[in-house]
């Protein structure tokens, strides 16, 4: 355990190291996640007659800051990794390690979480204090709750993406995927508007996808929106979503591996 | 495991082992595109096709065959990379398709035209993940460092970017990251490729000196037989996937090549038809002269051209290995040589 924890330290240290050397790309692509921004125009300038179904302005600006939080805290790009390892071979310098090359790449992402996280958590407190109108629940057990469904929510992205990115072993456009994933977790997982304002039948096919737990739950909790009951339930959706995730990593990763090196590597 | 004690030695061990890719041939242009997404005709590869050999302990070994023989897949199979189609391989007693981190930790593999180190940061902070990921003590680590640095001389480099690093200073850094867990068997895949004359002498010495201090076991492949004439005394080579020799050097050069080249520089210039009764004119101009003697023969004949001509200098060489070697490739030439035919000239 001492020495897996010292790997993912080593790890981790050597991804900082690279994400530093491109700070300002990393600077302009967080910048960049801009669309929770331009979604939020849209929303006051409706909400200024007053609330919509049940959303007031204020509502919006908090929804929309925690949206574009949870982006930043949740972003994944694993998938184009494994594309790139897999055709150019990088892919066999990994699997040469006594390694899961899969520590790697989270490795990779935690550090830039670690960054994002330092960075954008100051921001969003400081606005959700200045900006009239911003309602969080925030009580130490609320805290907890949204920082477990934020974990859970990388965690469902993370494994969902890199699902799609083993499916590189088999195809060489695996990365369309991705696109068609993004825009369903952008419709359904609360990205465009909140699953509430949704129309039905959307309405109800958000709230049965795993979407919904990859953005808008941890959401939901920080805006006081959900009882306990509720939160607890969710919670045990996200655990099962993760045991599939992971499930299907393992079974689709032992496949991949024997492919790549029937005919790849 | 018992399995393991009972093939520990040899350390490289390989039985009719082979290696089939199914490819599928495309027509050129848009009509060829769509007949092969509608049916596709699959062939075979026989990428390695039923070789077998053993490699002992310490020993290093050249592999020499031309591009496309089958070099680089069987030491991807050896290295755990690829499956083979058929066949049997243990390296240090393991199944190296299993990819067990026991196994992982023994070995190493260097390909020239990869690279591991991370490009933008300084080749020591490869190392030390290196270090974490193949759980080396970090008083096992720091000697080691201090030897390769020394060896290599890789103090100037090690933190600088890699990016800024030439190709020469990359190779011997990636040669380091490699090697830091010291591994017994290290499997060394054109390493000296694209380097200039002085840098592939000192990757040369350095390997030599690796498997000096370690008593590692080295199979290395190179496109310059400099490499494998100061490396290897036994070489082994593929053509076509398959097994064409495996012996040593000198062997291979006296069958292949059963000739000398008698080099004679002359005070005063003969006509060449004198000469013919030396053995085969290659060269006559002037007082220069270049005949092809028989091996066997060789002695004698230098005698007996110092007492018959007027000689200012005589020399005896073994033909360029290169040319050796690329008429082993050249087809059928092997097969006629294992007949007992001489060749009647010597390939230019």
């Amino acid at each position: 355990m001492i020495q897996f924890l010292k790997k993912y330290i080593a790890l981790m240290r050597r991804s900082l190291a690279v994400h530093m050397e491109y700070r300002v790309a990393m600077f302009i692509w967080m910048l960049s996640a801009t669309f929770p921004l331009v979604m939020l125009a849209v929303w006051l300038s409706l909400a200024e007659d007053g609330p919509i179904a049940g959303f007031t302005a204020g509502d919006f600006v908090g929804y929309y800051l925690l949206s574009f939080y949870m982006r930043q805290m949740t972003s994944v790009w694993v998938a184009w990794e494994l594309d790139y390892d897999i055709r150019h071979g990088d892919m066999s310098s990994k699997l040469l390690h006594p390694l899961n090359p899969i520590h790697e790449y989270v490795a990779f992402n935690l550090a830039d979480k670690v960054i994002r996280g330092f960075m954008f958590t100051p921001v969003v407190i400081v606005v959700a204090l200045l900006a009239p109108g911003v309602t969080f629940l925030v009580t130490p057990l609320n805290l907890l709750f949204f920082a477990i469904a934020v974990m859970g929510a990388w965690a469902m992205r993370y494994f969902f993406q890199f699902n799609l990115g083993l499916l590189g072993f088999w195809f060489s456009q695996a990365l369309v995927l991705t696109d068609v994933f993004w825009m369903l977790f952008l419709l359904l997982g609360g990205g465009v508007a909140p699953i509430e304002l949704l129309p039905e039948p959307l309405r109800t096919i958000a709230y049965h996808l795993p979407f919904r737990f990859m953005m808008s739950f941890p959401i939901e909790i920080m805006m006081g929106r959900l009882s306990v009951n509720e939160i607890l339930v969710g919670f045990v959706s996200v655990a099962a979503w993760v045991v599939v995730l992971a499930t299907v990593y393992r079974i689709l990763w032992a496949r991949g591996i024997r492919q790549f090196s029937a005919f790849g590597a | 495991m018992t399995e393991t004690s009972a093939r520990d030695n040899p350390p490289i061990w390989v039985e009719h082992l082979k290696k089939y890719y199914q490819v599928h041939d495309k027509e050129v242009g848009l009509r060829g595109s769509l007949k092969s997404f509608v049916s596709r005709k699959y062939r075979d590869v026989k990428a390695v096709d039923d070789i077998s050999f053993e490699i002992g302990m310490g020993e290093i070994v050249g592999f020499l065959g031309p591009n496309g023989a089958g070099k680089t897949t069987t030491l991807k199979m050896l290295s755990g990379l690829l499956y083979p189609s058929a066949g049997e391989a243990r390296v240090l007693g393991f199944k190296p398709n299993e990819r067990k981190p026991e196994y992982l930790r023994r070995m190493t593999l260097v390909m020239g035209q990869k690279q591991q180190l991370n490009w933008d940061l300084p080749a020591i902070e490869t190392f030390l993940v290196n270090q974490a990921i193949y759980e080396i003590p970090d008083e096992k680590y720091n000697k080691t460092l201090t030897e390769l640095t020394e060896l290599l001389d890789l103090a100037p480099l090690l933190r600088k970017q890699v990016r800024k690093l030439s190709l020469g200073e990359r190779m011997k850094c990636e040669l380091a990251a490699a090697l830091l867990h010291l591994p017994q068997v290290l499997f060394l895949d054109e390493p000296t490729i694209g380097l200039d004359v002085t840098m592939q002498t000192k990757i040369r010495q350095f390997v030599a000196e690796y498997n000096r201090r370690y008593h590692a076991t080295v199979i290395l492949t190179s496109h310059y037989m400099a490499d494998v004439t100061a490396l290897c005394k036994r070489v082994i080579v593929i053509h076509h996937g398959k097994l064409m020799y495996d012996g040593s050097l000198d062997a291979l050069s006296a069958r292949i090549a059963p000739h000398k080249l008698v080099r004679v520089e002359l005070s005063s210039a003969l006509n060449g038809h004198a000469l013919a009764g030396y053995g085969q004119v290659l060269k006559a101009e002037g007082q220069r002269v270049e005949l092809l003697v028989p091996r066997a023969q060789t002695s004698g004949v230098a005698a007996r051209i110092l007492g018959e001509l007027p000689v200012a200098d005589l020399t005896i060489e073994d033909p360029p290995i290169e040319d050796v070697i690329s008429r082993v490739f050249e087809e059928g030439a092997m097969a006629r040589e294992w007949d007992g035919e001489t060749e009647q000239e010597m390939p230019k």
